[in-house]
């Protein structure tokens, strides 16, 4: 079978007639259909909603940005067609009743949402173990975790059911598992993308992203989703460049380009992973090849950022999941006769435990007696990381390291201690602190056969730089035609 | 900082977050939420003085935006469609009043 085409081949196609939309639909729907079943990326298949929109008669002369082009969502966005569980008991039956914005937008520009992605329960989890529903399986090798939160979306384009995916980032939760199954994961800055219909977890850290097989991918589906929404305060009025045609611009291999490349010396002398290492010094070979410079800047407080993330992000859950209350929406215990037992027994019968486990944490982190000596001293440190991004992108363009300390691990090898799964986000978090853009990109495999990945990260709106210096490291290391071998193909 | 979390820290927690823990959970759990919050101490080491907390990364004012009527996103049939339980147009819930049971 030959490799599916990438979201930029399909609008190239639709645009001159050679790729007929709803015979192309039909066949991402056949795809999920033979192999969703060995992965577990899928929790719902809308084919009805997609075959309708693949049949829209086009408005317009010209064919809209992603004419055609299949796209997967995470089911922590809501969506009118199919039920949006987040991975929840308690939202099992949930369909919402409108679409989030970037959903919306993504329709408006003619992609195609052909389903709803596993995920870790309302986004708490680094491995995919903790949907409430089934795990998803590494593309790469079965017996490994996919990575989380949106496991479903990075298992579902690295394995080619489809080229591109939305995810949301609260600590890394589009990265780690782009990282983890080989495929590109972009966590734009804070406020880029409405969060508008993301289901809150933590409010003032995630953001909506994109999981594509190719940076031009990655950059189109941004072109579509970015820009203010006055249904979410929190998006901003920031101009949006053309992402796509920074893209194209980026110097070709053999240019050379003076671009600087910030490295953190900490982060590499940390206890990665051997391949990792190697793949990250491979990577820094390629970019001073490319002409840049290679820049050490210090990230003072970044050993504290995983403290500083699971209080503020816990506490924030204990706040925004106090909506599941069993009464408007979402799993009921019938069985109380008071109220207060009917919340409780709704909460605790509905909740898996790692979110329990963040809630009671958050609630704690937010106690009277507590509050100042821990969430409120978390956001003090919380301000000072920032501090350090903002000095060391006086002196770089954009920063080079790990997207992960090493390759996926094996299922249950993390769960018996949350505070070793926790550690699996060490280097994505600090994007999420600062609101910070950041990509996860392929860097090959390990001699087992595993995903390598590095990551880099720009200043505040600087996608269109971050995604040119990722389009120039993909060019050089030509990973997109890899995929993992799928069962029948 | 000390993180002195026993079961009844977890017992005063779970009712906070109105959430049950089975009596048999909570020395297990105080154990675990020990060690995270044992892991968080290190804060303490950092010198925050003058240092303003950071609660979210846009620390201006949210724009306004006009002040005009707009469709609304759903309609009230689709939302109520997800209650576990209605009376009419109303979210049903055991009594709260006179029921001598409190809240």
């Amino acid at each position: 079978m030959a490799p599916p085409p990438t979201a930029c081949q399909i609008v190239a196609e639709v645009a001159t007639g050679a790729r007929d939309v709803p015979a192309s639909v039909e066949l991402t729907l056949q795809r999920i259909r033979e192999h969703d079943q060995e992965l577990g990326a899928f929790l719902d298949v809308t084919e009805e909603h997609a075959r309708e929109l693949a049949n829209r008669p086009p408005v317009g002369a010209a064919p809209p940005l992603l004419a055609g082009v299949p796209i997967a969502v995470k089911d922590n966005i809501c969506t009118r067609a199919g039920r949006t569980t987040c991975g929840s008991k308690t939202l099992a039956d949930y369909v919402s009743p409108y679409d989030a914005t970037a959903v919306r937008r993504l329709e408006a520009s003619g992609a195609v949402p052909v389903g709803k992605t596993n995920l870790d329960e309302f986004g708490m989890g680094s491995s995919g173990e903790f949907s409430a529903w089934h795990p998803t399986r590494n593309p790469w090798n079965r017996d490994h975790v996919a990575g989380g939160s949106s496991s479903g979306s990075a298992a579902a384009v690295a394995a080619g059911l489809v080229p591109i995916a939305l995810g949301s980032d609260t600590g890394g939760s589009i990265r780690v598992p782009a990282s983890f199954c080989g495929c590109v994961g972009l966590k734009p800055t804070y406020g880029r993308v409405s969060r508008y219909g993301l289901v809150a977890y933590g409010s003032s850290l995630e953001q909506i992203g994109v999981l594509a097989g190719c940076v031009k991918d990655a950059a189109l589906v941004l072109d579509a989703i970015s820009g203010p929404d006055p249904q979410d305060a929190t998006s901003v009025a920031e101009p949006v460049p053309n992402y796509l045609a920074a893209v194209r611009d980026a110097a070709p291999p053999g240019a050379q380009h003076p671009l600087r490349v910030g490295i953190v010396r900490a982060q590499l002398d940390s206890d990665l992973h051997p391949e990792t290492r190697a793949a990250i010094e491979n990577a820094i070979n390629i970019f001073r090849a490319s002409g840049a410079t290679i820049v050490e800047v210090d990230l003072p407080h970044a050993r504290f950022g995983i403290a500083t993330y699971y209080l503020l992000v816990s506490a924030e859950a204990a706040s925004n999941l106090a909506r599941y209350d069993g009464v408007h929406f979402g799993f009921r215990d019938p069985a109380p006769i008071t109220l207060a037992a009917l919340n409780r027994q709704s909460r605790t019968q509905g909740l898996g435990p790692e979110v329990q486990r963040r809630i009671l944490l958050g609630t704690f982190a937010l106690s009277a007696g507590y509050h100042d000596a821990y969430y409120d001293r978390a956001a003090r440190v919380r301000r000072l990381i920032r501090q350090d991004y903002e000095r060391a992108f006086q002196n770089c363009d954009t920063l080079l390291g790990p997207t992960t300390a090493g390759p996926a691990f094996r299922f249950g090898q993390r769960t018996a201690d949350p505070l070793t799964m926790y550690l699996t986000d060490t280097f994505t978090i600090g994007a999420n602190l600062a609101g910070l853009p950041a990509i996860a990109l392929p860097a090959g495999l390990t001699r087992a056969g595993l995903p390598l990945s590095i990551q880099l990260m720009g200043p505040t709106f600087g996608e269109a730089g971050m995604l040119r210096a990722a389009r120039m490291f993909e060019r050089q290391f030509d990973w997109p035609a890899r995929r993992p071998p799928l069962a029948g193909a | 900082m000390p993180a002195p979390i026993g079961p009844e820290h977890v017992r005063l927690v779970a009712n906070l977050a109105r959430l049950d823990v089975p009596e048999q959970e909570t020395d297990r759990l105080a154990g675990q939420l020990g060690r995270i919050l044992n892991h968080f101490e290190e804060l303490s080491q950092v010198d925050v003085t003058g240092v303003a907390p950071l609660r979210h990364p846009l620390e201006h004012d949210a724009d306004g935006r006009a002040d005009a009527i707009a469709p609304a996103p759903c309609d009230l049939p689709t939302v109520r469609a997800n209650a576990p339980a209605l009376s009419e147009a109303y979210f049903l819930v055991p009594p709260v009043l006179g029921t001598g049971l409190g809240t």
